[in-house]
């Protein structure tokens, strides 16, 4: 069943569905979260790939490049979403792959946020965010 | 729930209105409905003796011991787990000062995954969010001045495999130091399923060498260990990756089952061990269940202990409760509620008649505790024991309609799920299929609904939100990129100054003895505790066990054993 705060998001049938891959990087383990965001986009008609627990930057963008996604989500719970994510844009950016979006939740406080931001993530979605507002960023992508 | 501001005109803020819409149904957070009422007819068929009982008495619902908190005030703890051995003993320190009982050493994640801090998987999260225990001197740097026989430790090891790892490390600490191991007091989380299951890490501790070492621990701790609680089940960790009230007590019973099943396997009584399982719970936000959870778990495990495993001892049937607070229903909005939100679970705690209890910092939903949030975690529950009057009576809430009718109703969950379980083929087999992981997934889901439908209000998270800029603020230490860097890669010099300057000779022949104990199938903790104190590390040790048993000597299979 749909969550209800799904309900009502923009139509997809006039466009290309969205590809999101989603992963927890490094040795976390705390994957209650993003599986509700899997099902969530899921539930929206977005494609989601969940490459799991464990996963290198390298491995991530690599799988990002081959399944030709618009957006790379990542969970962190463990305080280190600043290497997480500098090493992911990294890899984006000596790929060339700048193009793909980069989307971050987990145990992520605000007052990172900015700095993440400037390191090149486009949206971070912190503790308690409503999963209608990742699937509606998700679906306003152009 | 719309608490709504109204104004007249333009100029005046009038009041706050509060305009309730009460639902039409209540449910606890497992789901049970509620009623307006409980009377005597919900407990109709309720007999004292059987159902109850005095505190002390079989089937010891209303506590294991006669008298209680008038006794004894329950082992007041909260957790540790800085990024190095040495902040970590600042620290233990520091609350045993504030009246702290009982301490909690929280691994990091690459300890708990059995791997050492110069693994090139580990470096990001050595010492990150916990405390990296990889040799012996670690131990030693942990508890350097702390008189381990006043003090009792819990170890939270999570898997058999890394559990065995740790404790044999403590005694092997504790015995270079020259303490009576015999005389050491702890628990040790020892459990490879709840970790399976809430971590997913089941690929480094394969299923076959967890059961065998946690046997090992049981037999090792009932010969020379006999104060240690040698198997505490994480049910805690079930919890909060999103096990219901009655899955969480279902599960931890189910596992238990099966390592005590593996235990008397091996020929050993259960009169001898049975009376040192612990169980952790976590104590939810849902007060009146959290009670009733408790309550209920220790009848069932009663029965459990008396008609499956034939124990005589009264000893042997109690239920021995080690709760924490819920760090999943900590919210990073407002985070000053958190003192609330801890102190009232802490309450549930006690009031469930539990013997040890770690309240959460309130800084938890975001970052390690600081020293700050532990001290009020730790008076938290120096003011529920001293001040509230909640430990001056035994069970206080027993006899209550709704809290009789609610351990009632738990009771039956759980041995719904027990049934199931055993109709399966027990735990190992539920856990392979994926059946507890996808039972656990729903509630995560149905849970998730609630909140996203305000069917349950989570304050500061789905209502009476405020901006961030109005929230107090309170002292939050976040980690930080550079310092933690720097710190990791402290830890990775030692670990590499230690491999340099021990006698090489030494490990490889300690190693042996490990491989030679694995092929004689003799219990391994012996040769674990002797291959720690000539300075092998944990990586070396469990890679040999893991060889042993067929799988690559390191879990990521980046290293090679450097002994061969």
């Amino acid at each position: 069943m749909p969550f209800s705060h799904c309900r009502g998001v923009k139509s997809l049938t006039s466009r290309k569905r969205k590809r999101v891959l989603l992963a927890k990087p490094m040795l976390d383990g705390h994957d209650r979260g993003i599986k509700l965001v899997a099902k969530g986009l899921k539930n929206a008609g977005v494609e989601v790939i969940y490459l799991g627990l464990l996963q290198t930057p390298e491995e991530i963008v690599e799988a990002a490049i081959q399944e030709d996604v618009d957006v790379i989500g990542l969970g962190t719970s463990m305080g280190i979403h600043k290497t997480v994510f500098s090493d992911t844009i990294d890899q984006l950016r000596t790929k060339d792959c700048g193009k793909i979006k980069v989307i971050g939740g987990g145990s992520i406080p605000q007052r990172d946020v900015h700095a993440l931001k400037e390191m090149g993530v486009d949206e971070i979605f912190g503790p308690g965010s409503p999963i209608g507002d990742i699937v509606n960023y998700v679906l306003v992508l152009p | 729930m719309v608490a709504e501001k109204e104004k007249k005109g333009n100029e005046k803020v009038v009041a706050w209105r509060y305009r309730e819409k009460r639902p039409l149904e209540f449910n606890t957070e497992s789901g049970i409905g509620v009623k307006e009422l409980y009377c005597p007819e919900d407990m109709s068929d309720f007999k004292y003796e059987r159902d109850l009982n005095c505190s002390g008495e079989f089937p010891y619902t209303r506590g294991i011991h006669d008298n209680m908190y008038r006794g004894r005030i329950w082992t007041r703890r909260v957790f540790v787990g800085l990024s190095s051995p040495f902040e970590t003993n600042e620290r233990f320190k520091y609350l045993i000062e504030r009246g702290e009982s009982g301490l909690i050493l929280i691994p990091d994640v690459p300890t708990q995954m059995g791997i050492d801090p110069d693994h090139p998987r580990a470096r990001e999260e050595t010492g990150v969010t916990g405390t990296p225990l990889y040799a012996m001197k670690c131990m030693e740097e942990a508890f350097e001045g702390i008189s381990l026989d006043s003090v009792s430790v819990d170890l939270r090891g999570e898997s058999p495999f890394v559990a065995a790892s740790f404790f044999a490390q403590f005694v092997a600490n504790a015995e270079e130091r020259g303490d009576d191991i015999a005389k050491l007091r702890g628990s040790l989380i020892n459990d490879n399923i709840h970790q399976n299951l809430s971590f997913g890490w089941g690929f480094t501790c394969p299923m076959k060498p967890n059961m065998r070492l946690c046997v090992d621990i049981i037999e090792f701790c009932v010969k020379h260990v006999p104060k240690w609680h040698p198997f505490s089940l994480a049910g805690y960790d079930v919890s909060e990756t999103g096990a219901n009230a009655i899955q969480e007590v279902a599960f931890n019973f189910g596992a238990a089952i099966a390592y005590v099943e593996a235990a008397m396997e091996r020929g050993l009584d259960y009169g001898d061990f049975g009376h040192r399982i612990a169980f952790s719970m976590s104590t939810s936000i849902n007060f009146f269940e959290t009670i009733a959870k408790v309550r209920a778990a220790r009848r069932v495990w009663a029965r459990i202990a008396k008609n499956r495993f034939g124990a005589t001892k009264p000893e042997a049937c109690q239920l021995i409760c080690s709760v924490k607070t819920a760090g999943s229903s900590l919210t990073e909005q407002q985070p000053i509620n958190n003192i609330v939100r801890n102190a009232i679970e802490a309450l549930a705690g006690v009031l469930g008649g539990t013997q040890s209890l770690d309240v959460c910092g309130y800084d938890e939903a975001l970052a390690l505790p600081s020293e700050e949030a532990a001290a009020v975690a730790l008076n938290t529950q120096h003011i529920i024991a001293y001040e509230t009057g909640a430990a001056d009576t035994v069970d206080p809430l027993g006899g209550s309609y709704y809290v009789e009718w609610l351990t009632n109703k738990i009771e039956e969950g759980v041995n719904e799920y027990l049934e199931k379980i055993d109709e399966m083929g027990g735990m190992l087999v539920a856990e392979e299929k994926g059946w507890l992981r996808k039972e656990i997934q729903e509630e995560v889901i149905r849970k998730h609904k609630e909140v996203e439908e305000k069917k349950r209000i989570v304050v500061g998270v789905n209502d009476f939100i405020i901006p961030k800029d109005q929230e107090i603020p309170l002292p939050i230490k976040m980690a930080d990129k550079e310092e933690q860097e720097k710190a990791s890669k402290k830890i990775v010099a030692a670990v590499r100054r230690l491999r340099e300057t021990r006698d090489h000779e030494k490990v490889k022949e300690a190693l042996k003895g490990i491989h030679s104990k694995l092929e004689k199938d003799e219990n391994m903790i012996r040769p674990m505790v002797e291959a720690f104190k000539v300075n092998a590390t944990m990586g070396e040790i469990l890679g040999v066990i893991r060889e042993f048993y067929g799988y690559n000597y390191d879990p990521f299979d980046v290293i090679a054993n450097p002994f061969v």
